[in-house]
């Protein structure tokens, strides 16, 4: 696998030598990106695996199309991409799931390995306070209708402005506005008695 | 609700989100690390020169401009005369079937040359 050691060994001119600034550039901005990413797309998706596909394909695309662009566009750009992969699957998903009710008459199970607890994650004593909270907001958060979804995640959590969330999201500022408003005022509803 | 609220509300909401990364389990990260380095790899695999985003339209743009032209000038310029210039005579020839034997017919030109009086054909 092609490391930034391999690089450097390799490195004769300029031309190398911006290509390991970029490189090295858009391994930190992914690393910084990816748990975050990884999130927001598993509380859009309900899936693990499906979430870690779209943030894979998010990465991919944005060094094949993107890695020349300067690096304070990469953001604003991952997040374009990557939101717009989320909608594509929820339209699938949607699609799926009607021909699957229609066809079976009920919705598909879940895999039952994913009911089974991680040995990695710290002990159930450690979790509880903080799970309660979590699962609350989690529970909240995947209640919402997606683009209110969305524009919290964008707004809250990654610190965008309205003008950003709507590049990232593809819609007007307007419409960001009105999903971010509607997103705060729905999970207060639904969060009250718990403090997140 | 007041801005204080909804600020003690939101910084408390982010702060849980923080958490819930910082307690993603081993596969994931892995997996995350994994379609890390897979996208830097494609990165390394791209040509170090690219076209640059604006030659896309703009190839197109003078594409079209040329066929435009093209166009333009085949609709306006006439048919070249050189192509279908015939005489009045030829095309009688042309025209009669009876005509065109006689007009290929070289022996009948040699014995008119032959038998036509000197002059017999000088304009006055």
């Amino acid at each position: 696998m092609w490391t930034a050691t391999n690089l450097l060994s390799s490195i004769s001119g300029p031309t190398e030598r911006g290509t390991l600034d970029t490189y090295q550039a858009l391994d930190r901005f992914l690393a910084n990106i990816e748990r975050r990413a990884f999130r927001m797309a598993r509380l859009a998706t309900g899936n693990a695996e499906d979430a870690l596909d779209l943030v894979q394909e998010a990465m991919l695309k944005l060094a094949q199309q993107y890695g020349s662009r300067n690096e304070q566009e990469w953001g604003p750009l991952f997040h374009r991409i990557l939101q717009s992969r989320i909608r594509d699957w929820y339209r699938r998903s949607k699609v799926r799931n009607r021909w699957r009710v229609w066809l079976d008459g009920e919705e598909g199970e879940e895999d039952p390995l994913h009911k089974l607890a991680d040995p990695c994650m710290a002990g159930p004593a450690e979790l509880v306070a903080g799970e309660r909270a979590m699962s609350a907001i989690d529970e909240a958060l995947q209640k919402l209708p997606l683009r209110q979804q969305q524009a919290f995640l964008l707004r809250t959590w990654e610190g965008y402005n309205t003008a950003e969330t709507a590049h990232a999201m593809g819609c007007s500022a307007g419409s960001v506005k009105t999903h971010y408003s509607r997103a705060v005022h729905t999970l207060r509803t639904l969060l009250e008695g718990h403090q997140p | 609700m007041s801005t204080h609220d909804e600020q003690d509300f939101l910084a408390a909401a982010r702060a849980r989100l923080e958490e819930s990364v910082s307690a993603l389990d081993a596969h994931t990260l892995s997996r995350l690390h994994s379609a890390r380095s897979h996208a830097l790899d494609s990165l390394e695999a791209q040509p170090a020169w690219h076209a640059p985003h604006w030659w896309l339209p703009a190839g197109a743009m003078a594409a079209a401009a040329l066929v435009f032209v093209l166009g333009g000038v085949m609709w306006t310029t006439q048919p070249s005369d050189s192509l279908v210039a015939m005489t009045p005579e030829i095309t009688e020839i042309v025209g009669s079937e009876e005509n065109l034997e006689i007009a290929t017919d070289l022996d009948f030109y040699r014995w008119l040359d032959e038998h036509t009086p000197a002059g017999a054909y000088t304009e006055t």
